[in-house]
């Protein structure tokens, strides 16, 4: 296995609502490698969100630090770490989040407006990985006019399309059907493989974590235990069985 | 920059709104327009009206023609003040005139009709130099003849060969003049000594108009009739007598910018509320924007484009109707005169539209936008 | 089981005014910002409004048909000479007369003009419409003193005078004819507020040979010997060498009143326009809202309340906020027309001084709000008919 590029130092996340505190987060050491592909998984409210979040620098931790690539980026300001995420980190929404007006060609473009790209540089990229989830023949349907899995394919390829090293998915299958959820995880296993991107993927499906290389458990703002991919894969068939 | 395209296929999707909230900005566009050409048009007559080179002369203390009477002694006295030109028969070059209002009612439908008539002789045309005989001929010396400036002619729909009834007699129309515009097209001009004896106001005038050789000969004259003891008149370069004219159109301009004014505040919290739904409606899009790592400045930006798109909208519809206005002609009473104006508008009247459509933009979209800018990318998406 | 039926009644329209309130509170941003809209188009519609019911008011208040006004027959400004008057007079049918001297004047060199009217002091009362309850005193002491003059009382705010004092004007109609007068009491009429009064034999003493009349006014008991006293004075006078014009003063006034048409019809515009500018922002608003609340009103429906009661709901809030509004502007307009008059603000706009906005415009500014309020939400209020049960439970929102 490669060089960790992810460290996660002693991570804890307070949040505030009212007088009432929430500890999502009550130190967490976590490390990914280059290329690795993690799955985080621990019932509802146990702080993946939360963790994911700071990984992909969306938020800021109460304390502790998130470094990534040599760079600490819980401590950069908020526009820094803007530009920072637009260039290292691609997002997999559980509903999508595309655009609703703009076509599927559009959304996927979108990031790329950000770097100093022609026209014609963007349009090239932005065919590569909509052919990358099959669907060129797509381009100019509004988000609307898709199917769910469609709608997550096109999410994936804008996750994507700037090329980042990090791609981090909140739960993607979670609102689509099991043949469809398979459809996406065969898609995220192989941008994982052919790509070789760092993924980490939040879950609820058991399905889904058994895709991954290594599993993370979470528990009340803990990691609890890491198991191997097989052995849950085990449980599990044992349990459906 | 997020693409301007998100902004326009949002308009679209929302189109119902967008209109409406653009017609605001039409209907305030459209309003102001109207009333400046209003306004401009009756400063155009006013402003073509007078020669920088010819001098007004009335009785003193008469702001208006209509007031003024002088005798013939003071008359002979005005007439020779030195700078005046002189014609080829060696007369000076100066018009008696005789101005009247008169009102004139139309026996079978009970209308009152008001003619202003200007007696005077043939130096007119040499001191009035923008009036041209456009149809017929010049009125002749000693008949009841009248040529009718073009804007008389228009209203009351008055053609050579008509007869128009002034006092108890009906006049010959001989001929139709145009002025360039000016006041004078609202007048019906004839011989002074008809009109006086018509009206038995033999001997009395109520201006003489100089005519010298430059503006600069026309301020001596001014200045030599002013610290004249002799002759008790108001004297003014015909340019100054207009311009005092149509500053009684300020009242109405200042009218008009104070309603635009209060019309564009109704506007903005018009086009601030349609854009406050529009961004309720999208936090989702904000927060995705967000995430993928536009700026705050850039979502700011975009929606204050989206504004400005709806007020471009708006403000160009405005423009159209306003436009529309251009050139319809109506008469209006200025001090105690009526004069025929078309309304005009003008680029500096566009550009003041422009001008308003854009603050009014900026300022409705601005705290919407700075909203929109303070979405929390986490909050939005929980 | 009187107050038991009492009850049945009332409940219900409580707890539909309650909701209807809820709902106004829903969207306070929204709420606010169209109320404020209604506030500041009512504000310059009430102003707007004002000036032509100022003008409109001052015209009705001329438009007597037992009084007749005697005129040169063609020109302007109308002039005969005074030994006409006693003929004019004793036309049979005249109950009463008066003449009227112009005599138009500067009181500075700052141009503060005001326009004096030389006449019969005695029947000023009865011969003036407006100044019929003008004090008796003021007419003798008018009788007492030869230079008084009674002033209007914008005149009176404008160059800050007081009862009592004396001062000189520079004539403009009648140039180097200038003449001293000493004030002896304030006209309350709004429609004189302009006008200054003063005896007749005070003028013609300073003008001397130029006493010509202006207008001489004749008092009849109906419209029919009107008529056939003017046509008796336009007869007596048609081979004079003024001819005169004797007419209602109805019929005088809608003639000065077609020389103002043209203002008075871009102001209607503007009014118009401002009408229809509320309704939009009113009608955007409510149909923002309507379609915000299609989940919502789903819902209601699903509860069992009928279509026409959401109707009521959407097109009563739009109502509540034009009124609201429209009340608030008016009261606005009304109050700064009011503190502006009075000198009470900082600053002082003259041109409002002449058309102070009357307390009836603030029920009227109401009115107009709610009706502005109804005609913006009809349709979209119709529009929550199309509402249908299924799109409760639709994500669409
Ligand atoms: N913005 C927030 N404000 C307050 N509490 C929050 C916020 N975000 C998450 N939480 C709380 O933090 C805990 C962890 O949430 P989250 O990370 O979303 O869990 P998960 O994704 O595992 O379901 C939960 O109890 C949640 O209610
Ligand atoms: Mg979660």
């Amino acid at each position: 296995m490669s060089e960790p590029i992810i460290f996660v130092d002693d991570l804890h996340k307070v949040y505030r609502t009212g007088s009432v505190l929430v500890r999502a987060l009550r130190g967490i050491d976590f490390e990914m490698a280059a290329g690795e592909f993690v799955s985080l998984m621990g019932p509802s409210g146990s702080g993946k969100s939360t963790l994911l979040n700071l990984i992909a620098g969306l938020d800021k931790p109460t304390s502790g630090r998130v470094t990534i690539g040599g760079q600490v980026i819980s401590d950069m300001d908020e526009a820094t770490v803007a530009r920072w995420r637009s260039a290292h980190v691609g997002f997999v929404f559980q509903f999508y989040h595309l655009i609703p007006v703009l076509t599927a060609y559009e959304n996927v473009e979108l990031p790329l407006l950000l770097f100093n790209m022609s026209a014609a540089q963007r349009r090239q990229q932005v065919l590569t990985v909509l052919e990358l989830v099959s669907l060129s023949h797509r381009l100019t349907h509004r988000p609307g006019q898709l199917s769910g899995g469609e709608q997550q394919r096109v999410g994936i390829a804008r996750a994507l399309v700037t090329d980042p090293m990090l791609i981090v998915a909140d739960e993607p299958t979670g609102d689509l059907d099991t043949h469809t959820s398979d459809e996406i995880l065969d898609l995220m296993q192989a941008v994982h493989e052919s790509l070789e991107k760092t993924i980490l993927l939040v879950t609820h499906d058991p399905r889904a974590a058994g895709r991954a290389q290594r599993r993370v458990q979470m528990d009340s703002g803990r990691l609890s235990v890491e198991t191997e991919a097989l052995q849950i894969d085990n449980c599990k068939l044992q349990i459906e069985n | 920059m997020v693409p301007a395209s998100y902004n326009y296929r949002n308009l679209i999707v929302r189109w119902k709104t967008t209109l409406m909230t653009a017609c605001g900005f039409m209907l305030v566009v459209a309003a102001l327009i109207i009333m400046l050409a209003f306004v401009n048009g009756v400063r155009t007559v006013c402003a073509e009206s007078g020669q920088p080179e010819n001098v007004i002369t009335m009785k003193q203390g008469c702001s208006d023609e209509i007031l003024s009477q002088m005798d013939k002694r003071m008359v002979s006295r005005i007439e020779a003040t030195p700078g005046v030109l002189r014609g080829d028969d060696g007369w000076p070059l100066a018009s008696r005139e005789l101005f009247m209002a008169i009102t004139q009612r139309n026996e079978e439908t009970q209308q009152y009709v008001q003619i202003q008539a200007r007696g005077m002789y043939p130096v007119a045309l040499l001191v009035h130099t923008q009036v041209r005989i456009t149809r017929g001929r010049m009125f002749r010396r000693n008949h009841r003849e009248v040529v009718l400036g073009i804007g008389v002619a228009r209203e009351h729909q008055i053609h050579v060969g008509d007869k128009l009834p002034m006092g108890q007699l009906e006049w010959d129309v001989v001929g139709i003049f145009e002025a360039g515009g000016s006041a004078f097209e609202s007048e019906a001009w004839c011989d002074m000594d008809q009109l006086a004896g018509h009206f038995h106001r033999e001997g009395v005038y109520s201006s003489v108009v100089l005519r010298t050789a430059s503006p600069a000969a026309a301020q001596q004259a001014v200045e030599y009739l002013e610290n004249n003891r002799a002759v008790a008149v108001d004297v003014l370069s015909e340019t100054d007598y207009y311009e005092k004219q149509a500053q009684q159109t300020n009242v109405l301009r200042a009218g008009a910018i104070v309603v635009s004014v209060f019309m564009a505040i109704g506007a903005v919290f018009g086009v601030t509320n349609t854009m406050f739904a529009a961004i309720g409606e999208r936090v989702k899009d904000i927060a995705v924007m967000r995430i993928l790592g536009f700026r705050r400045s850039e979502i700011l930006i975009s929606f204050l484009l989206e504004t400005l798109l709806i007020a471009l909208i708006g403000g160009a519809l405005g423009m159209l109707f306003g436009y529309a206005i251009n050139g319809l002609t109506l008469s209006t009473a200025l001090g105690g005169k009526s004069v025929a104006f078309a309304f005009k508008v003008d680029a500096p009247i566009l550009a003041i539209a422009g001008v308003f459509t854009l603050v009014m933009g900026v300022i409705g979209g601005l705290l919407p936008a700075m909203s929109a800018m303070r979405v929390e990318p986490l909050e939005a998406m929980r | 089981m009187i107050i038991a039926n009492c009850k049945l009644k009332i409940d219900p329209v409580l707890k539909f005014l309650n909701l209807f309130l809820k709902n106004l509170g829903r969207n306070k941003v929204r709420t606010t910002l169209t109320a404020l809209a209604v506030i500041v188009l009512v504000v310059i519609y009430t102003f707007a409004a004002t000036v032509t019911d100022t003008i409109n008011r001052f015209f009705d208040s001329h438009s007597s048909q037992s009084r007749l006004m005697v005129r040169e027959k063609w020109l302007i400004p109308s002039c005969f000479p005074i030994r006409y008057v006693p003929k004019i007079a004793s036309v049979s049918g005249v109950e009463d007369w008066t003449v009227w001297h112009f005599y138009g004047v500067f009181f500075d060199d700052a141009g503060h003009a005001g326009a004096g009217i030389a006449t019969r002091i005695d029947n000023l009362r009865e011969m003036h419409p407006g100044l019929e309850n003008l004090d008796p005193a003021l007419i003798d002491a008018m009788k007492r003193e030869r230079t008084g003059v009674l002033m209007g009382q914008r005149l009176m705010e404008q160059m800050n005078w007081r009862v009592g004092q004396r001062f000189s004007v520079n004539s403009f109609t009648h140039p180097g004819k200038n003449l001293q007068f000493k004030i002896v009491g304030v006209l309350g009429a709004d429609a004189w507020s302009r006008n200054f009064f003063f005896r007749q034999d005070y003028y013609r003493e300073g003008v001397g040979d130029m006493d010509d009349v202006n207008i001489v006014w004749l008092r009849v008991s109906d419209v029919e010997t009107g008529k056939r006293v003017a046509a008796d004075v336009e007869h007596l006078f048609q081979t004079s060498r003024a001819k005169l014009r004797a007419e209602t003063e109805s019929a005088g006034v809608s003639r000065v009143a077609s020389r103002t048409k043209t203002v008075i019809n871009i102001i209607n515009f503007v009014v118009a326009i401002l009408l229809i500018d509320m309704v939009i922002v009113l009608a955007n608003s409510i149909s923002m809202t309507v379609r915000e609340r299609r989940v919502e009103m789903a819902i209601l429906k699903i509860l069992g309340f009928q279509p026409s009661f959401i109707l009521v709901m959407v097109i009563g809030e739009a109502v509540a906020v034009g009124a609201g509004g429209g009340l608030l502007g008016a009261g606005l307009a009304y109050a700064f027309t009011w503190l502006n008059s009075a000198g009470q603000l900082p600053f002082r706009i003259d041109f409002l001084v002449e058309f102070p906005v009357p307390a009836k415009f603030i029920l009227h500014g109401f009115v107009v709000g709610a009706l502005v309020g109804f005609a913006g939400s009809v349709i979209p209020a119709l529009g929550t008919r199309k509402v249908r049960v299924a799109e409760a439970f639709s994500d669409a929102g």
